[in-house]
């Protein structure tokens, strides 16, 4: 196995590279966000929304994805499968073609979610150690090929959405909850389950935090420029119970529990979260609920949509998608003949 | 059409039903004109030409005429029986069929135009 060192090397070389080639994501029908859908035929597929809700681009996916991760500067984009999955595309959303393939190595598999780091040169997943079920953050080089760079434990099991906070600090939910592909998506350990909330810096946990529940599955995050991380919660209690559906928290704090009585109204679930782009909101997203509670730090206010679940920031406020087709933007509405996937990914244009 | 099943099923006839407690037979909709339950019966065929004019879709078509016959069943134009036990019943059942006309059009017309519901909700992440 390789060494903590050893890996950084490895990664200090990969910084070092040659600066990108960079043709941007404006050229391209000009998207604002990615999704992706089921499209009517049953097909999936990775599109590209404008900032009005338009479609700027799509490209066939194999399977059905889940969430996205967008290169800060080249128009590419790496589309994650549906866990437990053992793939992921890196799309060139220029020209609709798949630049790479990345496997999952022999013994883990994806979650659904990634990010990039050091300025997109590094692309950090999360993954299941299928043997130990222990949680992984893998990281693939994509200055060269998105090669495998490595990979250091998330600091839990089931990690699930990791986000980068400034100075390429990783924030990662680990979910809590073991699955092993032999058994599908059962979870094999809910007496046991002990989410967190870790972080990461070059690859070492720096901070670790739980909440005081420990049946709250913590799924989703959304960081704020300023730190702040939100995390979407998902209870393994019994849905109506009012058990907190969010929290925040910012490095060397401690992790506040909000919206308690949302619960029941979620079904004990959130699906999604993201900060408004003026960070002043904070949006969590109910798709057993078929709403959305739109907070400002006092009060909320509800969105219903069925089967809402997608939402990132656009403008100074949210954009939203739901199963049913509807993208919801600052601007207004539109609804394509898709079922958008759970997650709306913003390109922070 | 989903959304005037569940006005229908909610505030035509949920308004009036109230809880069993405290039946609210003054939120019948134009109670005093003795027409509520004619209401109900008016979007609910109003509702069913829509479904056939969507897609075909069979199951809520038979749904929608179970609930329709159901409403052309019950004598109480301004649906005071809410109120009364052994009248409120049928009035509380009429809302169920309603409501599984909504969730069997849900399934149903959303299958055939290819969104299904709960893409998102159903299985999680």
């Amino acid at each position: 196995m390789r060494s903590r060192r050893a890996f950084l090397a490895a990664t200090g070389a990969a910084f070092g590279a040659a600066a990108l080639p960079a043709p941007g994501w404006a050229a391209f029908g000009d998207p604002a966000f990615l999704a992706a859908a089921r499209e009517p035929t049953g097909a999936f597929a990775l599109f590209g929304l404008t900032a009005g809700g338009a479609i700027a681009f799509r490209v066939p996916l194999p399977k059905r994805g889940h969430a996205a991760a967008a290169h800060p500067l080249r128009a590419e984009a790496v589309a994650f499968a549906r866990r437990p999955g053992t793939f992921a595309l890196v799309i060139d959303c220029a020209g609709g073609r798949i630049l790479h393939r990345l496997e999952a190595p022999s013994g883990r598999h994806f979650y659904g979610h990634g990010a990039y780091l050091d300025g997109g040169r590094v692309l950090a997943t999360t993954e299941n150690a299928i043997d130990t079920g222990d949680g992984r953050i893998g990281f693939w080089d994509a200055t060269a090929d998105y090669r495998r760079m490595g990979e250091v434990p998330s600091g839990g099991i089931g990690p699930h959405e990791v986000v980068a906070l400034a100075d390429d600090v990783l924030a990662v939910a680990n979910g809590g909850l073991r699955t092993h592909p032999a058994t599908g998506r059962e979870k094999l350990n809910l007496d046991t389950m002990r989410p967190n909330l870790a972080y990461l810096r070059d690859g070492a946990i720096v901070e670790r935090i739980e909440l005081p529940d420990p049946k709250l599955s913590i799924r989703h995050i959304a960081a704020r420029a300023d730190g702040m991380v939100a995390m979407g919660l998902q209870s393994e209690r019994y849905p109506v119970d009012s058990v907190p559906m969010f929290a925040l928290h910012r490095l060397g704090q401690v992790p506040t529990v909000h919206g308690a009585d949302l619960a029941p109204l979620f079904q004990g679930c959130v699906g999604s979260v993201a900060w408004s782009g003026d960070g002043q909101r904070l949006a969590v997203t109910a798709p057993r609920g078929g709403r959305a509670a739109i907070w400002n730090g006092t009060d909320t206010e509800i969105l219903y949509r069925p089967d809402l679940c997608g939402v990132a920031p656009a403008g100074a406020g949210h954009a939203f998608t739901d199963g049913t087709g509807g993208v919801l933007t600052e601007t207004g509405g539109m609804k394509h003949a898709v079922a958008w996937d759970n997650h709306l990914v913003g390109l922070g244009r | 059409m989903l959304s005037g099943l569940e006005a229908t099923a909610d505030q035509r006839l949920g308004g009036p039903l109230g809880t069993f407690d405290r039946p609210r037979p003054a939120r019948a909709e134009l109670h005093r004109a003795d027409l509520s339950l004619p209401m109900v019966r008016a979007a609910l065929v109003s509702l069913r030409d829509q479904a056939a004019a969507l897609v075909d879709a069979p199951r809520t078509d038979a749904a929608l005429a179970r609930a329709i016959e159901q409403a052309g069943a019950i004598d109480d134009p301004a649906l005071a029986g809410v109120a009364d036990p052994a009248s409120r019943i049928r009035i509380e059942a009429l809302r169920t069929s309603v409501r599984d006309a909504h969730d069997t059009a849900a399934e149903e017309i959303g299958a055939t135009l290819g969104v299904p519901a709960g893409f998102n909700s159903a299985d999680g992440d």
